[in-house]
């Protein structure tokens, strides 16, 4: 997707996508696999309704753990229109969400590691602290 | 059977692999890895629509950077013109990646 595609703006309040005719794989997994192109376009705008909160358990969590992740998200309200066509199937949205976020996160190599401290009082064996951001 | 039908639809997953201009060109092997587990996704939200608020949106690995979220409602039409009710899931996520290759890279994917 082209960058122009996508707009920011209120400080990360509002986001605006808008594609047209986007070439995707419809990917359908019931009951085989199955992949059949497909063209969507979308004209969406993400307006957070509130503030950021801090989302995930970045240090506590296994990597396939639902919670592994550092998110700074707030719920938001999109709004704007959604279609799609393949063969023989169209669809369209329109209207509000029934539920958005819209944020920043990291995950994967990007969450920082724990700090490593050496406790003193512990004879010299590492203890991890995690980071308060 | 309809409803079936809707199931697949909604279950469908169109992911739609749309790359940044920064990134036009590049190698196969420098998209982006899903997030652990294989080929899943989980789905943020209020219980009554999701799994909690502390799941994970994106649907890449080893990402920094803006993530949006959406769950839409609104209406299919097959080629007989039968209706149905649809249901969308669309994610954006911009920002960051490590590919699959190690490469940083940087781009703009959605899925849907």
């Amino acid at each position: 997707m082209p960058d122009a595609q996508i707009t920011s703006s209120r400080h990360g309040k509002e986001l605006t996508v808008d594609a047209e005719n986007v070439a995707v794989v419809d990917d359908v997994s019931s009951p085989t696999s199955v992949e059949i192109p497909a063209a969507v376009s979308f004209h969406l705008t993400w307006k957070a309704t509130g503030s950021r909160r801090r989302l995930g358990h970045p240090h506590t969590a296994v990597p396939t753990d639902p919670g592994a992740f550092l998110g700074r998200l707030a719920h938001a309200k999109a709004t704007g229109s959604f279609s799609g066509m393949e063969a023989g199937f169209a669809f369209q949205s329109s209207g509000q969400s029934t539920f958005a976020e819209l944020g920043t996160e990291q995950n994967g190599v990007f969450l920082a590691p724990p700090a490593v401290v050496v406790c003193r009082v512990c004879a010299g064996r590492q203890v991890r602290r995690f980071p308060v951001r | 059977m309809k409803g079936c039908h809707l199931l697949a639809l909604v279950s469908a997953s169109l992911l739609a692999s749309m790359v940044a201009s920064s990134s036009v060109g590049r190698a196969a092997n420098a998209e982006p890895v899903p997030i652990p587990g294989g080929a899943h996704l989980f789905s943020p939200g209020p219980r009554s629509r999701g799994m909690g608020l502390h799941v994970e949106p994106s649907s890449i690995s080893d990402f920094q950077g803006v993530v949006a979220l959406a769950y839409l409602s609104g209406s299919a039409t097959d080629g007989e013109s039968h209706r149905y009710d649809l249901a969308v899931d669309l994610r954006i996520m911009s920002g960051d990646y490590v590919a699959a290759d190690g490469s940083a890279q940087t781009g703009t994917f959605s899925f849907i």
